[in-house]
């Protein structure tokens, strides 16, 4: 008999034998019916079905045999014996159909209670031998398998186990001499084609694992055992992995953590070519599965603790034996094993120690040479970032009691180490809820940063080696230069000044590492104080001290971090000061405490102004400042001193440009006018002339002249609403007018003593401002600047303005000959507070300002006119405005 | 002659219990196209006695003269005229030859009746007490072993005469086949193991085929001999066991349970791949009868397959070992028999198929016999 | 159009991120069309870049910690720098809107003197920052807003309230400034009645305590002694047309409380 030449004229001949079968049958002709059927069968004999195809034509025969059997079953006794039909199908020619036709009678004749069970079982499995092609062979073990299920006899778990594995060991058989059939070259296509039929294999051991239920004692010793040699001999990489996943699979938790030594036994057998990786990673995850299975039981300790030792045994033993795996192979297994671990016994440290000791050891014995590409487990080992169930006081103790971690840690390469601390200071910023209780432990975290603290940064070396246009006295703006390079093509709206990294000093760029180190000082500093162990201040200075010297290693690198440090001193001066006001009798003990911690914050501001270099002054100016006001504000008036003049020090010291310059000194006044324990000693006194003075002698004549009438300031404090003053109530203001009076006509000489027009009306208006503000804030006896004063003002800018528009009359008329005749809308173009002009872009979809240098060529005479003229309406406006609320503003004249 | 002349008498002859002995079917020799056409015979066996009636009727209103009336029992082998050869195609035209009797091995008779004139229909019990029957019946391609009875009314002109066809089966016990295989098996060697046949279905394949892979194996002589020797004796149940191979290529190992069936058993055997190199398509298992008739000059033989059972699908590896299973009882086989004039052997053929259609095949004898 | 106006963050020097809850209502892509910082937040490049992630068009002004130049949050991944202005102008419907971090206005966080800086700058409302108090009021038709400090961050300067102040003081203090606003009549935005009371309180109360021995164990302090500075806080600035609504988000007990007032040019 022949079968179809192709798939859908074999489904056709199917079906038509499938319907003519039923009919037979319903006329009783069971020899037709038979006939029917073997032509049927006939089509599982074409070889040129590929495996899907094979299963499509194989379910449809099932079912029509299915109505067979049932038949057949029904019919038995009275019109026919099964045993006689038994063997008169075999009297059919070709293997297949007969062997499909034995099966379905013999099964069928399993059902009868007086059927001969294991001569009938045995006698099928033996004639399956028969078909030895790889993909029939398995449809028809299969077939056999899927007939016997249900009727294999009950009570007989060991005589069944033992026909499922006969056939499953030939099945595996088939299975794998697959691959090895046909054309070289179609060998993929093979692999392709098992794997579609693995599940007719592996089914089998679902059968298996069904039929000895919860029978340990049988699986250990009789059914594994077989199982795995099968996998061990077959030497095929497929079925291995396949296999033993499946085992994992389909049998029960607790049989795996009975046998686990004899399956990892198994992978070292196992061909080597095989991700043993991957098998134990299956074995693990389903272990670790199993802990969440069984989350609400019990689980005895005893059970917990061999689980990790049997993988430690068979880690170690794997070490030994197959020196062949690579770094990463190695690694990755121990990474599998940590995780285990880390699902049984998350608190197990001691075990955790032994599996970094052991990575360890790998890296050494590859001289730490670890490829590139396995860098990413070493991450996942140093940051256990799959392991979203760890918290942070997981990670701390990790970092606590395992020494081996931290060793393993510092051996990596530069990057690895950064990115994996990185990882772990993340954990402990966003979650830090736990508690350093001794300075061991704090040293413990020190030494995990010490990479960070050290870290050389690549910006700051290449500073070193090519010094830069950037030194600290460039008379101008450097970034002028620039911009006006950038001139040309658009008009007005310009974008932002951009310099590129290569012309300036940029290691003030703040660095992300150094970022998380900053963090984490905070973080490590507050788990201190939670401790009771350092329930003391002074111990509480005592640890910040500590921190701060392991900073100090960082060599430039403070410029980052020391700021973190000396906000924690500010804190526990501010801690000191309260306890001091509040437990009287220990008064002095916390003036001195408070004293030693200034002194620390002087150490700190000493020593980044000495090692971070120029780039850092202006920051450790402004630290200083902040740090005198706070000694000011604590009534310690003679530290405040001290720290105002070392501001003062680095500001004549250390020239820097006249804008940096300018905005310290107005930084150094808001601060001054702002203390309130200087005026002993005529402390005050003597530094606010002092910047003043400094004011006067600015570089540029507008930045004296703006210095200058802020400095007036300097007599007139106002209130201080948490202190609890209140203008027009506190009496004692340090206040006199008459110095104020003295700084405004000193900086409207500067004003008028300069060239540039525009820029000499622009400051005359802003004093004007300044003397209103007086005007209001008192009475002419007080301020001194009376209702003449800003009246001759008001002339002197009016006259000013009026010769400036003259002027710019003439250079309009000169400028249109060239120049774009689109005129710029009046109002876009102010002057800042800095003295640059601040100009907001007329289109709306720019809707930010631009801030232009008074120098920049994009500004045109036409425009600039414009910013005094306005700001003297407006304040004019302003003048008038007040005439309703304060009568004696009728008398300045507008 | 007698469609030209009527005969003037009906001789019509009855065995005894006719309708209830049993009857063996058997392919009609005539028209082999139509292979449903069959004839049915009564069946007897050695040593039983044949009775029956015989009735000769005369045509209504005549009368007729004879010299006697004579009963006759007739055995007796028939031959093909045709000489030597055994290819297929002067087979088939052979089967249409008239075979021509050459030897009458048994022939009894009596009278019925004396000379005389039948005016009426007359019957005549007759009997052949406890007939021995040397042979089987036999209907094979170039010779027949026919048994008939038959009535003759002798007249002065032509006789008139009628057979009956009845089958005889014999019922041998072991031992008696035996003795006959051995005299016969002895003559003749198998030299090779394995050799392509060229059949009708792969007759045009190339003639290279058939060398190289088919040498012979000295194992496989010794094995046959050995096996007949043990069959002298009585333990002829004991296994029969062939290695063969191809050099390099393939070995296995066929074991069948033994070397003499009788018609109602199964063979039960395995094969074991010791070594395959050879991508194997199928394997079949045939019985194949063979037929060797004449004298020694100028005998034929002629082989028929009389059953073809596949018994593995695909390539099997080192270690395997397939079953077989062949239940004889299902199939019209020939036991084996020989005489001076020819005789039947059968055989186990053991065919392998290879992917590129090669077929490699083993025949060994085994004796077939009847029993009750 | 809304804008974010954030200052203040001192990140990482004096704190380490703005609080989780500010977070998540700020990630919200697209919604936000534009964000002010107003100084002292460029130390982190986390914070820039989750600025970054809020909108992309960022304006930030600098404070007295910020670096002359940082690098260009507008253009991730440039190696541009740009140079931090002190005054930044941002024009929205129909308002131009001034930001400046403070530590150039002298006297610090005066009205008058700010109230100069808006005249300078022709703008209509002034964001300013530095004083990490949230404050908003309106003054001579001018509305003024300081978000405060988005992380809570310690300030140098006085502390924003008395040191026994309690935090729910600030939200009576805003309640005021919101009345101001709508009211546009006092020009002193201070809430000195408050303060005055507070600090007598502490001052009676250090007085009783003289008599008992106390040891440092005994003694509570709450995270705004250490810091002197107010609850976190950002404003977002709702603009359409001529009305300015301002809502005022504060994270005080874990909690994000929100405030709202409206400006009208």
């Amino acid at each position: 008999m022949s079968y179809s030449d192709s798939l859908d004229q074999a489904i056709t001949t199917v079906k038509q034998q499938s319907i003519l079968v039923q009919r037979s049958l319903a006329q009783r002709k069971l020899m037709d019916a038979l006939r029917y059927s073997s032509i049927m069968l006939t089509e599982l004999r074409n070889p040129k079905l590929l495996p899907k195809q094979y299963y499509e034509l194989y379910i449809m025969i099932y079912d029509a045999l299915t109505v067979l059997s049932n038949y057949l079953f029904e019919n038995h006794p009275k019109k026919h014996h099964l045993a006689d039909l038994y063997e008169l199908v075999q009297y059919a020619g070709n293997v297949i159909p007969r062997l499909y036709l034995m099966i379905t009678v013999g099964t069928t004749y399993l059902k009868c209670p007086d059927a001969p069970t294991n001569e009938i079982l045995k006698d099928m499995l033996e004639m399956c031998r028969g078909v030895q092609n790889p993909i029939r062979g398995l449809f028809l073990r299969y077939y056999l398998s899927q007939r016997t299920k249900e009727l294999l006899p009950e009570n007989e778990v060991a005589l069944n186990s033992q026909f499922i594995i006969t056939n499953f060991i030939e099945m595996n058989k088939l299975w794998v001499r697959l691959q090895h059939q046909g054309p070289l070259r179609e060998r993929e296509q093979r692999t392709k084609e098992r794997k579609e039929l693995q599940i007719l294999v592996g089914s089998q051991l679902v059968r298996l694992s069904q039929v000895i239920d919860d029978n340990l004692t049988m699986y250990k010793d009789q059914i594994l055992p077989i199982i795995l040699e099968q996998i061990v001999q077959c030497r095929d990489i497929v079925c291995q992995e396949y296999l033993f996943d499946i085992i994992c699979q389909v049998f029960p938790d607790e049989f795996h953590l009975n046998t686990l030594d004899t399956l990892l036994e198994t992978t070292l057998l196992l061909n080597t070519d095989i991700s043993v990786n991957k098998l134990i990673s299956t074995l693990v995850e389903r272990l670790n599965g199993y802990l969440k299975r069984i989350e609400q039981q019990e689980i005895t300790n005893q059970s917990k603790v061999d689980v990790f030792d049997v993988f430690w045994n068979y880690l170690n033993k794997l070490n030994e034996e197959r020196p062949d795996l690579s770094i990463s192979q190695m690694v990755s297994l121990i990474e599998i094993v940590l995780n285990l671990n880390l699902h049984w016994f998350p608190n197990n440290f001691e075990n955790l120690n032994k599996v970094y000791e052991l990575i360890s050891t790998k890296c050494n014995d590859f001289d730490n040479n670890i490829p590139k590409e396995t860098e990413f487990v070493f991450l996942n080992i140093l940051t256990l970032q799959n392991f979203d169930f760890l918290d942070s006081n997981f990670y701390f103790k990790l970092v606590i009691e395992c020494p081996a971690y931290s060793s393993l840690l510092s051996s990596q390469n530069s990057n690895l180490q950064t990115a994996a601390i990185n990882k772990l200071l993340d954990v402990f910023i966003t979650a830090d809820n736990f508690v350093i209780d001794s300075k061991t432990q704090l040293e413990s975290f020190l030494k995990l940063c010490e990479p960070l603290i050290k870290m050389k940064l690549k910006r700051a070396l290449a500073n070193e080696s090519s010094p830069t246009n950037q030194s600290s006295n460039h008379p101008m703006d450097p970034f002028v230069v620039k911009n006006s390079t950038n001139v040309g093509q658009s008009g007005v709206s310009e974008e932002k000044q951009k310099i590129s990294r290569e012309n300036i000093d940029d290691l003030l760029s703040f660095d992300p590492n150094q970022e998380k180190l900053s963090k984490f000082i905070h973080i490590l500093f507050n788990s201190v104080l939670k401790s009771t162990t350092f329930k003391k201040l002074e111990s509480q200075v005592e640890i910040l001290l500590i921190i701060k010297n392991w900073l100090y290693k960082g060599g430039k690198n403070i410029t980052f971090t020391y700021p973190s440090v000396i906000t924690n001193f500010w804190r526990l001066i501010r801690k000191a000061s309260l306890f001091m006001n509040k437990i009287p009798k220990k008064k002095p003990y916390y003036e001195n405490v408070i004293k030693q911690n200034f002194k620390y914050i002087s150490r700190c501001t000493t020593e980044m102004f000495n090692i971070c270099g120029a780039q850092s002054n202006d920051q450790v100016f402004k630290i200083i400042l902040q740090t005198a006001s706070l000694a000011d504000q604590l009534e310690f008036g003679e530290i405040a001193y001290d720290f105002f003049s070392q501001a003062f020090t680095i500001f004549e010291e250390c020239l820097t440009d006249s804008t940096t310059q300018f905005q310290e000194l107005i930084y150094m006044a808001q601060i001054l006018q702002r203390t309130r324990s200087l005026y002993k000693e005529d402390y005050y006194d003597s530094l606010i002339v002092r910047s003043t003075l400094h004011g006067s002698k600015l570089l540029k004549k507008q930045d004296q002249c703006r210095a200058v009438y802020l400095c007036s300031h300097l007599w007139w404090a106002t209130e201080i609403s948490s202190l609890g003053e209140e203008e027009g109530v506190t009496e004692d203001f340090f206040r006199d007018g008459k110095r104020v009076l003295e700084c405004l006509q000193r900086s409207l000489r500067s004003a008028d003593s300069i060239m540039d027009n525009v820029q000499s009306c622009e400051l005359m208006v802003e004093i004007l401002n300044r003397c209103l503000y007086y005007f209001i804030h008192g009475e002419e006896y007080e301020t001194h600047v009376t209702v003449n004063y800003i009246n001759g003002l008001i002339e002197l800018i009016k006259t000013n303005l009026k010769s400036l528009k003259l002027g710019e009359e003439a250079q309009l008329s000169e400028l249109r000959i060239d120049d774009n005749p689109r005129n710029v809308t009046k109002n876009t173009l102010v002057n800042g507070s800095d003295g640059n002009y601040v100009q907001i872009g007329d289109n709306n979809m720019n809707t930010t300002s631009t801030v232009l240098n008074p120098q920049s060529k994009l500004l045109r005479v036409s425009d600039l006119i414009q910013v005094p003229i306005q700001h003297f309406h407006r304040t004019c406006k302003y003048i008038v405005n007040q005439r309703d609320i304060d009568p004696r503003f009728e008398t300045i004249v507008v | 002659m007698s469609l030209f002349f009527k005969s003037p008498i009906d001789i019509e002859i009855l065995l005894d219990g006719e309708e209830s002995r049993k009857h063996v079917d058997i392919p009609a020799v005539k028209n082999s196209d139509t292979r449903t056409s069959k004839d049915s015979f009564p069946l007897y066996e050695d040593g039983e006695s044949i009775s029956g009636i015989v009735t000769l009727r005369v045509k209504e209103g005549k009368r007729l003269e004879h010299l006697g009336v004579k009963v006759s029992i007739i055995g007796s082998i028939d031959m093909a005229k045709t000489n030597g050869s055994t290819s297929g195609t002067k087979m088939s035209s052979s089967s249409d030859v008239r075979k021509k009797a050459v030897d009458q091995f048994l022939c009894l008779s009596y009278d019925l009746c004396p000379a005389g004139e039948l005016t009426h229909s007359q019957n005549f019990p007759f009997l052949f007490k406890d007939l021995a029957k040397r042979y089987e019946s036999y209907r094979g391609k170039n010779v027949d072993v026919s048994y008939y009875v038959k009535v003759t009314v002798m007249r002065k002109t032509t006789d008139i005469s009628k057979a009956k066809k009845f089958w005889v089966y014999l019922y041998n016990d072991i031992s008696n086949s035996t003795s006959e295989i051995t005299n016969d098996s002895s003559g003749k060697q198998k030299t090779d193991l394995a050799e392509v046949e060229t059949t009708e279905e792969n007759a045009n394949k190339d003639g290279a085929i058939g060398d190289g892979n088919n040498r012979e194996n000295v194992n496989e002589q010794k094995m046959v001999s050995k096996s007949t020797d043990e069959e002298g004796t009585s333990n002829i149940s004991k296994p029969v066991r062939l290695d063969i191979g191809i050099e390099n290529c393939l070995h296995i190992e066929f074991e069948y349970g033994k070397a003499q069936y009788n018609l109602k058993e199964v063979i039960v055997g395995r094969i074991y791949f010791l070594l395959t190199r050879l991508k194997i398509k199928h394997m079949e298992l045939s019985i194949i009868t063979r037929e060797s008739s004449g004298l020694k000059p100028s005998s034929s033989l002629i082989d028929s397959t009389a059953i073809r059972f596949e018994i593995m699908d695909g390539s099997p590896v080192k270690g395997e070992t397939i079953p077989i299973r062949l239940f004889l009882g299902g199939y019209d086989l020939t036991p084996n028999m020989s005489c001076n004039y020819f005789s039947v052997k059968n055989y186990i053929s053991l065919v392998i198929i290879d992917e590129d259609g090669r077929r490699y095949f083993k025949q060994s004898e085994v004796v077939l016999y009847r029993t009750r | 159009m809304l804008l974010l106006a954030l200052g203040d963050a001192h990140i990482p020097d004096r704190a380490i991120d703005i609080p989780l809850k500010f977070k998540k209502l700020l990630s919200i892509p697209d919604k936000i069309a534009h964000v002010a910082i107003l100084g002292n937040s460029t130390r982190s490049s986390e914070f820039l870049d989750f600025a970054r992630l809020v909108s992309s068009n960022i304006t930030i002004v600098r404070g007295e910690l910020d670096n002359a130049t940082i690098r260009d949050v507008t253009d991730e991944g440039s190696k541009a720098e740009v140079t931090l202005p002190v005054n930044a102008i941002i024009k929205q419907g129909q308002f131009k809107i001034g930001c400046c971090s403070g530590y150039n206005v002298v006297p610090k966080n005066d009205p008058l003197a700010l109230l100069a800086l808006a005249r300078q700058l022709d703008v209509d409302i002034l964001l300013w920052g530095g004083t990490h108090n949230v404050e908003a009021y309106t003054l001579e038709d001018k509305f003024f807003v300081n978000p405060g400090s988005c992380t809570g961050a310690l300030t140098t300067d006085w502390p924003v309230t008395s040191t026994l102040a309690q935090p729910s003081s600030d939200k009576a203090s805003l309640k005021e400034t919101e009345k101001l606003g709508k009211e546009k009549e006092d020009p002193q935005p201070d809430t000195s009645d408050k303060d005055m009371e507070e600090s007598e309180e502490k001052s009676t109360k250090t007085g009783q305590e003289e008599e008992r021995e106390l040891e440092e164990e005994d003694i509570e302090i709450s995270e705004f002694d250490l810091t002197g500075s107010n609850v976190p806080s950002f404003c977002l600035l709702d603009i359409q047309g001529n009305t300015c609504t301002l809502y005022i988000y504060m994270y005080i007990d874990n909690e994000v409380k929100v405030d709202k007032v409206v400006y009208e040019k």
